[in-house]
């Protein structure tokens, strides 16, 4: 039989004579032994079930000695974990600061996130209350309803819980442009010089043709249009007409840059004379070989063996190999000094060029001077040019 | 044997039967226990007695007429008149 039994049983100890006349009786009303076992002649070891404990005193009487040496059951385990007060108070406490804990959000992660950066739309969720430590029963249905203000660029958004972790998916539209002003009358003017590539004109008159050069204030794009009315006669002033100039004007701009490059570098080179040397440094006093002997000008040190400790005491030892170098005075090779103009041009092109500008051509070229290499760097741009410039009343 | 005998063997009440094998027995029909030792169970099935005989005898459950003993069963016998049905 199980001892883990749901029934609450006890373990007895008969004592007397002639135990077994108290057993027959027993079981003559319906009381249930289990695990009978004779520890000698006038003991026997018995479970019983709790409520037939009763019963069987009143059988024994005086003639026997009933003893409880043990419970088992569902109920005798609950009261002795419940008798264990400071285990029960802990539980309680683990399992509230676990339940409260499991309340609040405790990580966001974004998802999808394309032009926009994480720390934007954390912001704009946190601007809405929906932050790491806020509440996992706030309302998720109004902060996506709301997070659309927020963001204009987002198309979609959907945020899921995985326990504590918040998982925020968005989706971003096609870029949005900003709506323009065209409420007064404008011109568009360029605001760099160069030669003239693609006019599209939405609104006004094109003053300018393709392959045209233009300075940094020219007109490109007129916002005064004249009328033609053959219908009637009309005062010259009636014959115009003033817009907001609108179209998009590519012009090829031409950057020049000039740069200096040494025209020769320093080889250095073994002759084949070597000397081996030693240094031994213990602490802070230090010993070289190679300061005592010192037969070349220049020379190069290799470490061949190195032994370093810090316990007991801090030493180090090395031992080296000095090699004479000679250095000789080289011109430097073309695919050199191109290859560093080349990084030299993405770096400005980078900095200076917008991000849109479309590169056509690049000439470079040198010229050597005594000990320097002039490089001269024309690049042709293809670019968006013209601003709005308002006309005066 | 017919299904009568069967049944009458299975429903009597007051015949001693026991199921044995060497280390477990059933013993059926207990109306009372005679003897109770590491070595010796006897028990009142009514009609008859049954003694078991062994060694570290212990009775694992005992209710409703019914003892489930355990331990080195040496040796089964039965006391008492034998009827003329036996």
């Amino acid at each position: 039989m199980n001892e883990w039994n749901v029934r609450d049983l006890k373990k007895i100890r008969i004592e007397g004579f002639q135990i077994h006349k108290l057993i027959s009786l027993c079981t003559d009303q319906n009381i249930s032994f289990r695990r009978i076992q004779v520890i000698d002649d006038c003991s026997v070891d018995a479970v019983i079930s709790a409520p037939d404990l009763e019963l069987i005193r009143h059988f024994a009487g005086n003639r026997f000695r009933i003893t409880v040496t043990g419970e088992f059951g569902l109920k005798h385990a609950i009261c002795s974990y419940l008798s264990r007060t400071a285990t029960c108070v802990g539980l309680i406490c683990f399992c509230l600061i676990l339940y409260v804990q499991s309340c609040y959000i405790s990580e966001i992660r974004i998802t999808g996130c394309e032009r926009l950066t994480e720390a934007e739309v954390l912001a704009a969720l946190d601007r809405l209350g929906f932050r790491v430590g806020a509440l996992k029963s706030y309302d998720v249905s109004d902060v996506k309803t709301r997070i659309f203000h927020e963001l204009d660029s987002i198309t979609w958004v959907g945020i899921n819980f995985e326990g504590t972790m918040a998982k925020v998916e968005i989706l971003e539209g096609s870029r949005v442009h900003p709506l323009e002003d065209t409420s007064f009358p404008a011109d568009i003017v360029s605001d760099k010089e160069g030669y003239l590539e693609q006019v599209i004109v939405k609104e006004g008159v094109a003053v300018k043709e393709r392959g045209d050069y233009f300075a940094s204030g020219d007109v490109l794009i007129s916002g005064t249009v004249p009328i033609t009315d053959k219908t009637y006669q009309r005062d010259e002033s009636e014959l115009i007409r003033y817009v907001h100039a609108q179209g998009t004007v590519k012009g090829r701009i031409l950057y020049r840059w000039t740069w200096f490059q040494p025209r020769y570098s320093v080889v250095r080179e073994t002759t084949g004379r070597k000397i081996p040397g030693m240094s031994i440094c213990i602490g802070s006093w230090n010993f070289d070989s190679g300061n005592l002997i010192q037969p070349w000008e220049t020379a190069n040190r290799s470490v061949r063996k190195e032994w370093n400790f810090l316990r007991p005491v801090p030493v180090k030892v090395q031992i080296y190999l000095n090699e004479e170098i000679q250095q000789i005075r080289a011109e430097r090779e073309e695919e050199e000094i191109t290859t560093l103009a080349e990084q030299q041009i993405r770096s400005k092109i980078k900095e200076n060029l917008p991000k849109d500008a479309q590169i056509i051509k690049k000439d470079l070229s040198f010229s050597k001077k005594e000990n320097i290499i002039e490089l001269n760097v024309l690049v042709h741009s293809l670019e968006s040019v013209g601003i709005d410039q308002p006309i005066p009343q | 044997m017919s299904l009568k005998e069967e049944i009458l063997l299975d429903f009597d009440l007051r015949s001693a039967r026991i199921t044995v094998n060497g280390s477990q027995a059933v013993i059926d029909n207990v109306k009372q226990l005679i003897v109770l030792s590491d070595d010796l169970i006897v028990v009142n099935c009514g009609k008859r007695s049954i003694s078991v005989r062994g060694n570290g005898l212990s009775i694992t459950f005992l209710d409703h007429q019914r003892m489930f003993l355990n331990g080195t069963i040496e040796a089964v016998e039965f006391y008492g008149e034998m009827t003329k049905h036996e």
